[in-house]
């Protein structure tokens, strides 16, 4: 007798980076299961973070578009956007959307990202012109204003400040970034590389306002904004960026035991404590490969990384895929910053190397933890970046020779590592 | 190393029947295309000017110092406690630098793109015999750690010492 | 794939050249690199060995998963290729690439390998393979190339055999 197997129905919540390499790893693995992607947002899904690149037009809006309708058609995912989902009621195994849609599940993975944080000391100045760099909406809203000689201030010395501060640049308008802290990417620059990149910011016209907080921002007629500091003095803008970090967007899982305090616990399969429920990308708390914490890593890559494991677990593999490194990138028109791992450890047992180049405004720092690479920052030139993360990633561990010619051919990582005997090896071996 | 597995191939015997490669393929459930183990064939001159024919199985050696290891940028490729070399394929990217970095070049790409190549049979338990080693029907091929085949090569000249001594009536 | 026979390379950085002419890359922009390094031999002595960094066009090609704009992508020819006006340059394919692979220009935009599949579909062989003066390049399918290297073992095995273990007739 033939049994008819009950096909699984997979749905994804969110269709950024992680739901979408989760829809396509299911549709490899498992070309038939029927899989459904929600969107929280209208229209077509886009890359999160190429926004900054739309806004300053290096790319035209087309270009972060990650998927056509017709696309995903074709891949057979059913596409609801513009709907987000409201609750989960986990015993009747359905999703409800705001719409009060109801989306019946076998199998869910969690993928919507995180939402900026909006200090409640802005309350009650929403106004078109104080705004996130988040959504594609929230992007056209700054293309529009930002226009030729607008004057911008950019609150947050993090990473998406500075990608709102660079996108703007140029063009003729002042941009201002206004930040807490004496120097900016603090979590992931050391003082040597955000000198550097200071320096080229400088040059493109950011002003960079430190030790700097903002008191008051208040609406004036026209349309303007008028932003007081705390050193008492004043800045009149025509638009008013907040990047002052992120959550994971898990408000719609309030009162479910998926909510957690950092975002929803998954175990090494990603898969959450409810067995069929899955999380990956910015809502997940995972590992950090180095140390082994558990964290939010809020990245692209990691997103990517994230989804494609859980798409294949939750087609039936069992891959372990929590592991997540660290690794930001910022850069302007041929320079660029690159952090990886843990380069600002606190750890006492960590040993730094610094290494820099005037003539082409070359920086480097690597960090060791007993043998092992644990964290690096590249700046200026980088054609051979792509062989940290794997050796930091793999926790490989070098001998004294390698490290110390590591060392005293720092540039050129590339000739290097290519003619050491093997530095890695696979320990799960299937 | 000691406690290692390797096959051990007997090219006098071989007669070139590639029943070790069928028997690979059925066992493995290898796609068209790769071999994990592949009879190649030579010419080679004979001692009265004719010439004659050499089979010789090629698998995957399992090296000690494996260069498919030291050329993986993945780090996907490892060597297990019992010195089997094998391949996580979830870790694989396909980029067939393993291949370059082999000697005999045993690493394989099928549709899948990824690299598979001979496990020694791992997945059958601990001391059972190799599929190809099962099949084939002239006992060319063996597996078993080096001291087992030097004891199986000790004994088999015992037994053609014997047997040759028998026949000349000594 | 393209083959690179370390054994052969003599250190010439000819692929290198020509391919910076065929693709027309800026300065300091290489499709294929020739990295130099040093081994010590059995006498102790150190000697330059070269090895390539080349695209290897990968089946689950990392660069092509992580671009977020899709400038990255495997076109119809299997070939793993960069579309220099999508790339935003956020260099995430160049840490995703276990050899270090994707390039930029000034503009920030990504400038990579693409198999000279131009030069392939009318029959010619990829320019760095058809320019290496000691065929270490080679331009071979993967199964070609299995196939090639076992016979190759094969024939170096038999005259290891005739050098050392045939005694004089
Ligand atoms: C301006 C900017 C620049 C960035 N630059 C970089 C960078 O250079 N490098 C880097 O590594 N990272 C960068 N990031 C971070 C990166 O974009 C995110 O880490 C990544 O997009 C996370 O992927 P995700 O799939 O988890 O979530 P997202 O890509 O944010 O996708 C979330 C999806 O969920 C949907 N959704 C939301 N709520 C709901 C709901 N209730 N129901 C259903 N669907 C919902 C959304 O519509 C969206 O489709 C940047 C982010 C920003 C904003
Ligand atoms: S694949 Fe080649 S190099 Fe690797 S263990 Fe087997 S024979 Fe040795
Ligand atoms: S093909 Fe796979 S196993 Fe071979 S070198 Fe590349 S990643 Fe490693
Ligand atoms: S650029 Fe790197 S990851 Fe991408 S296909 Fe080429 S070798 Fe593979
Ligand atoms: S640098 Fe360009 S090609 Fe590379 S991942 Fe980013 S957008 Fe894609």
């Amino acid at each position: 007798m033939k049994t008819i197997r009950k096909k699984e129905h997979i749905l994804i919540l969110g269709a950024g980076a992680a739901g979408l390499s989760a829809a396509d790893a299911i549709r490899t693995a498992s070309p038939d299961t029927p899989v459904t992607v929600v969107s929280g947002e209208k229209g077509r899904p886009y890359a999160r973070m190429a926004l900054p690149y739309y806004i300053s037009g290096k790319i035209p809006l087309e270009g972060i578009m990650t998927r056509e309708e017709k696309e995903l058609a074709r891949q057979g995912v059913t596409y609801i956007a513009g709907d987000p989902a409201a609750g989960i009621d986990i015993d009747r195994r359905r999703v409800v959307l705001r719409s009060n849609r109801k989306l019946p599940f076998d199998k869910l993975l969690i993928a919507t990202g995180s939402v900026p944080e909006y200090p409640e000391m802005l309350a009650g100045t929403e106004a078109p012109g104080v705004s996130h760099l988040w959504t594609l909406e929230d992007a056209r809203q700054i293309k529009r204003l930002a226009h030729e000689g607008s004057s911008v201030a950019v609150w947050g010395a993090g990473f998406v400040s500075f990608m709102a501060a660079k996108a703007l640049a140029g063009h003729d308008r002042k941009v201002h970034l206004i930040c807490r802290a004496d120097r900016i990417l603090r979590r992931v620059l050391d003082a040597e590389a955000a000198d550097l990149v200071d320096r080229t910011l400088f040059e493109k016209d950011v002003l960079c306002l430190k030790n700097t907080n903002v008191e008051k921002v208040e609406v004036l007629k026209g349309g303007r904004k008028r932003v007081v500091l705390n050193d008492s003095s004043e800045l009149t803008v025509d638009l008013f960026i907040i990047a002052l970090g992120t959550k994971p967007n898990i408000a719609f899982l309030e009162g479910t035991p998926l909510a957690g305090k950092k975002g929803i616990e998954v175990d090494e399969y990603l898969e959450t404590r409810i067995p069929g429920i899955y999380a990956a990308g910015d809502v997940a708390v995972v590992s950090d490969c180095v140390t082994g914490e558990r964290i939010t890593p809020a990245l692209w890559s990691t997103a990517v990384m994230e989804g494609r494991g859980a798409g294949l677990n939750m087609a039936g593999a069992r891959r372990r895929c929590d592991l997540a490194l660290l690794m930001n990138v910022v850069d302007f028109g041929g320079y660029s910053a690159i952090s990886i791992g843990h380069p600002l450890t606190k750890d006492a047992g960590a040993e730094v190397f610094q290494f820099t180049r005037e003539e082409d405004r070359s920086y480097r720092r690597f960090v060791f933890k007993e043998d092992r690479l644990i964290g690096a920052i590249v700046v200026g030139a980088c054609f051979d970046a792509g062989f940290f993360p794997m050796l930091i990633r793999r926790r490989v561990e070098l001998t004294r020779d390698q490290k110390d010619a590591l060392l005293r051919q720092p540039w050129d990582m590339a000739s290097l590592l290519m003619s050491l005997p093997s530095l890695m090896q696979a320990k799960d071996l299937v | 190393m000691a406690g290692e597995r390797v096959l051990y191939f007997d090219t006098k015997r071989c007669v070139g029947c590639h029943a070790c490669e069928t028997a690979c393929k059925i066992e493995n459930g290898i796609s068209p295309g790769p071999k994990w183990i592949e009879v190649v064939q030579q010419v080679v001159p004979r001692e009265d000017d004719g010439w004659t024919i050499e089979f010789m199985p090629l698998n995957c050696r399992h090296c000690t110092n494996a260069g498919c290891i030291t050329a993986c940028p993945a780090g996907a490729i490892g060597k297990r406690g019992d010195g089997v070399v094998l391949v996580n394929r979830a870790l694989c990217i396909g980029c067939g630098e393993c291949l370059q970095g082999c000697p005999f070049g045993a690493p394989q790409f099928g549709p899948g793109g990824l690299m598979e190549k001979c496990t020694l049979c791992a997945h059958r338990p601990a001391g059972s015999p190799t599929a190809c080693e099962q099949l084939c029907p002239v006992g060319a091929i063996r597996s078993g750690t080096p001291q087992e085949m030097s004891l199986h090569k000790r004994s088999s000249y015992l037994i053609t010492a014997i047997a040759l001594s028998a026949s000349q009536g000594r | 794939m393209i083959s690179f026979n370390e054994k052969r390379c003599v250190g010439c950085y000819a692929c290198q050249v020509v391919c910076k002419m065929e693709k027309g890359f800026p300065v300091g922009v290489f499709g294929i690199t020739v990295l130099k390094g040093e081994e010590a031999d059995e006498n102790g002595v150190f000697r330059p060995v070269f090895r390539t960094s080349l695209c290897r066009h990968c089946t689950e090609a990392q660069c092509v998963r992580i671009c977020p704009v899709r400038a990255i992508t495997r076109d119809q020819h299997g070939m793993v290729v960069g579309t220099p006006e999508k790339c935003i340059g956020c260099r995430l394919c160049l840490l995703a690439c276990p050899r270090s692979v994707p390039d930029f220009t000034g503009a920030q935009r990504v400038s990579k390998c693409n198999g000279c599949v131009e030069r392939l579909q009318v029959g010619l062989q990829p320019r760095c393979v058809a320019s290496c003066p000691t065929a270490a390049l080679e331009s071979v399918t993967r199964q070609e190339l299995s196939e090639k290297k076992r016979r190759g073992y094969l024939e170096k095995r038999w005259e290891r055999r005739q050098g050392t273990g045939t005694p004089s007739r």
